[in-house]
């Protein structure tokens, strides 16, 4: 009489195993079959849980309990699912009749199908209150042996996830590894200014390390920058004591030799001096 | 990340999961491991995955164990959450669970009606980590401390996967 749709009469199926029996096996069976009541019309008709409410003679809030066991049931569907408190508390989730829901409706109002309640299969709720009964009364490790018999989920291992824990950050050493870079590279600094301000005197013959060299067009090219169009160019650098000059001298050609390569400024003379020996 | 160390940290895995394919790729393999090293089982069908171990026992956030009402009310919460319907408030959620605990015979007021709602949004919060729940509109560390409802969404499958067959003896 209901067709050949799949239906079981269990209580604690999944909506991927619609139960659509299961609302003629709860005690209060009549209210279930007044909300589908409510629901039965047209094929379209959706209603919130307060229009079923208002429709069946019941609150709201109880009207949308039962709508959503029955939507877990497969007799209901619901439409919207609602994003916030205030659309929830609005009620704009809409529920209406599944196929299934509709034909099991017809069918029970047309043969008067009566099911016991005795045959209806013990809930889960049923032991996992009275469980949750002895737990409370229990102490800690009774507690949570009942815990583990009855759900048995255990705590998450956060380093399986996570990995060892990192090393603790030695403040100390960090510091230390930090002071032993600025100073090895102060010491470079200083090497190199060094070398440059010993080869001022001959700078278009001197080969320079890298670092002399890098200084050097380090320096050239800051002056290049605060050039004035046709001009002289200048920049003092305290950090290594020295000044870099560039003279205009049209048609003099004057060639930087460095361990990476060669500089020729075209129209330049270049004069290094200590910043302390221009006062 | 390896299937293993997942189930490690997430022993629940609701359906969607990025995790999950890889755990029913090897599940055969991951339950022998779970069995062998950590005397662990595991149950996969289509909401999701979960591993069972008879010695659990869950710690709260800040890393106390669970106090026995806490036990108790995630137990109603498992038991509640199935007919809730995919969206519920927590203040609902509650309201459910603490009519249930009244039909258990738990008095939800002997400790006051405040550490009551911790202990509910304490064993809500364990079912987030989980993904039974998920927050939609507010938090339950807010439902919590202040009362502040909250709009929650609910994997039914889920919820029904974590009851032992058989029950606690």
């Amino acid at each position: 009489m209901l067709g050949a749709s799949p239906v079981t009469a269990s209580g604690t199926g999944s909506p991927a195993s619609p139960t659509g029996l299961a609302h003629l096996l709860v005690p209060d069976s009549g209210s279930y079959q007044a909300v589908l009541g409510a629901l039965d019309g047209d094929r379209e008709l959706r209603l919130t849980a307060t229009e079923v409410a208002s429709a069946t003679g019941g609150d709201p809030d109880g009207a949308r309990a039962r709508l959503e066991r029955l939507v877990a049931w497969g007799n209901v569907t619901r439409t919207d699912e609602a994003d916030s408190l205030v659309a929830y508390r609005a009620g704009t989730v809409r529920y209406g009749l599944t196929d299934l829901g509709r034909r099991i409706l017809r069918a029970v109002s047309a043969t008067s199908v009566e099911v016991a309640a005795a045959t209806a299969p013990d809930p889960p709720s049923r032991w996992l209150a009275e469980l949750a009964g002895r737990v409370d009364a229990a102490g800690d490790e009774e507690a949570a042996r009942l815990y583990a018999a009855a759900i048995g989920v255990p705590s998450p291992e956060p380093t399986a996830a996570e990995g060892p824990p990192p090393p603790a950050l030695d403040l100390a050493a960090a510091r230390e590894a930090v002071l032993e870079r600025d100073g090895r590279a102060g010491r470079e600094l200083a090497r190199a200014s060094g070398e440059l301000r010993e080869a001022a005197a001959d700078l278009a013959r001197r080969r320079l390390s890298r670092g002399a060299f890098r200084l050097l067009t380090d320096l050239l090219g800051r002056a290049l920058a605060q050039a004035a169009p046709d001009g002289d160019a200048y920049v003092a650098d305290a950090p290594t004591g020295l000044e870099l000059q560039l003279l205009r001298a049209p048609g003099v050609r004057t060639p930087l030799y460095g361990e990476d390569g060669v500089i020729t400024l075209d129209g330049f003379k270049v004069r290094v001096a200590p910043l302390d020996g221009r006062s | 990340m390896d299937p293993m160390a997942t189930l490690l940290s997430r022993p629940v895995l609701p359906a969607a999961d990025a995790g999950l394919p890889a755990v029913r790729r090897r599940e055969t393999e991951l339950a022998a491991r779970l069995g062998d090293e950590y005397g662990r089982g595991l149950l996969v069908d289509a909401a999701g995955a979960r591993v069972i171990d008879p010695r659990a026992s869950l710690l709260r956030a800040d890393g106390s164990p669970f106090t026995p009402r806490m036990y108790a009310c995630l137990l109603l919460a498992v038991a509640v959450l199935p007919s809730v319907g995919a969206r519920v408030t927590a203040a609902e959620l509650d309201a459910r669970v603490t009519a249930l605990a009244g039909e258990a015979g738990i008095d939800p007021g002997a400790e006051g009606p405040l550490a009551w709602r911790r202990a509910v949004a304490e064993a809500l919060l364990t079912l987030r980590a989980w993904g039974v729940v998920g927050e939609i509109d507010g938090g339950l560390s807010g439902y919590a401390e202040d009362g502040e409802d909250a709009l929650l969404a609910v994997d039914a499958a889920l919820a029904r996967l974590l009851p032992l067959e058989g029950g606690a003896s």
